[in-house]
């Protein structure tokens, strides 16, 4: 179950995000938009420096 | 869950995810172009810019200025978009049944009383790309293949999403190990370009599939729920004097909070009964302004209008659009949706490389 945890929680930060900059207005909206790019911000940092085995 | 539950689940999602690879290439390159398209058709001047000042031209006015350039056309539609091409009325003609989506539109000036000739929407840059991306240039039959092709990609996101946690149990989330096998580099990447993009591909691909079988949803419910709401007037002959059209907008808008018309199915068509107009109302903000309301008024007695809701299916269809394309937050969602779309092709070219490169190294 733990291998999911990470995963998931991107997942639904990215989902969230996106509903809610669709269903909102002004200054959430933005933030909301910034929310459902944070798991790119993730991807870009593993990418540059993966985690050891 | 069992060795074996965790193997069939991996084959499943082995073979979706090939069998969408190529399809998806495709459709994110062009995805990647239409994310832009209203910036594009601005550069490329597709759709012209009215004057500025007040509309000086009626909708009955223009409507007889359209039907004066092609008089042997019907008119089967009205469009605005306000916020996009204010001051510009795009009148839908057809010169065989009364269908919307083979209706073409002619765009007249509101404000200077003028008609652009030419207007081609389908033949535009932005217009092929979106019968690639929408229909893969096969008509209806594209469209189910494209439909076909979002199915399998969600199968294959979710039978993914299950078999991660078996296959990644042991390591840390994000590994990367360049120094072992190039499959297993191959296999690291597609894993953590997967847990990234997941939230993301899982919209796009659902609100796909949803768009993909639109036009059925569209037809199913002009066939039930419309065709009852019109079935007393079903035998009349259609209105062909539309000279109410300015009375019934104004009916349609009349207590809807600021709302304001977006689109008309004149009398006949598809989407209308032979006597009503079928009116459809936007605005608000937020989500209000995202799902339509409609109005249906008659066009013999414009002071009739009886509103109506949507059904849910409609309005999820309504919704989907901006979440699959991603052109409702301005541009930094533009941009969100471009490093996605990016990141998607990386998935799938991870996956297909980790696929390939660990054949050839079972085989030596």
């Amino acid at each position: 179950m733990k291998a999911y945890a990470q995963p998931l929680a991107l997942c639904l930060v990215s989902i969230i995000g996106l509903v809610l900059a669709l269903v909102l207005d002004g200054v959430v909206e933005n933030l909301a938009t910034t929310a459902s790019a944070l798991p790119l911000l993730v991807l870009a940092l593993r990418l540059r420096r993966p985690p050891q085995a | 869950m069992n060795a074996a539950t965790t193997r069939r689940l991996l084959a499943l999602h082995r073979w979706c995810g090939l069998l969408v690879s190529a399809n998806l290439l495709v459709l994110t390159l062009s995805g990647l172009i239409l994310i832009f398209h209203d910036e594009i058709d601005d550069a490329l001047g597709v759709v012209p810019h009215a004057a500025s000042g007040p509309a000086q031209l009626s909708l009955s006015r223009a409507l007889d200025l359209a039907l004066a350039a092609k008089p042997h056309a019907k008119p089967v539609f009205l469009f605005q978009d306000q916020e996009r091409h204010p001051g510009l009325l795009f009148v839908g003609l057809s010169e065989g049944a009364r269908r919307l989506d083979s209706a073409k539109p002619v765009a007249i000036d509101l404000r200077q009383g003028r008609l652009f000739e030419g207007l081609d929407l389908d033949g535009s840059f932005t217009g092929i790309v979106l019968e690639l991306h929408a229909e893969l240039f096969a008509g209806p039959i594209g469209r189910i293949l494209v439909g076909v092709v979002a199915l399998a990609f969600l199968i294959s996101l979710i039978s993914g999403a299950i078999v991660y946690g078996p296959l990644m149990k042991k390591f840390a989330f994000g590994l990367v190990r360049r120094d072992k096998a190039r499959r297993t580099l191959f296999a690291d990447l597609h894993k953590l370009f997967g847990a990234a993009t997941l939230g993301w591909t899982f919209v796009v691909a659902g609100s796909g599939l949803l768009l993909s079988v639109g036009s059925f949803l569209l037809q199913y419910y002009s066939a039930t729920e419309l065709a009852m709401l019109g079935k007393p007037y079903a035998s009349e002959p259609v209105v062909d004097d539309l000279s109410t059209i300015d009375r019934a907008v104004q009916q349609a808008e009349r207590g809807q909070h600021g709302r304001h018309w977006s689109l008309v199915a004149l009398p006949g068509s598809d989407l209308a009964s032979p006597r009503h107009y079928t009116v459809l109302l936007q605005g608000g903000a937020g989500i209000e302004a995202r799902v339509l309301t409609m109005a249906l008024v008659d066009a013999r007695e414009p002071t009739r209008a009886e509103a109506h809701q949507l059904p849910l299916y409609l309005r999820a269809l309504l919704l989907s659009e901006p979440l699959h394309f991603g052109d409702y937050g301005g541009l930094p969602l533009k941009l969100v949706w471009t490093l996605f779309g990016l990141a998607t092709l990386g998935l799938s070219a991870s996956g297909v490389w980790a696929f390939r490169t660990g054949r050839r190294e079972s085989r030596a």
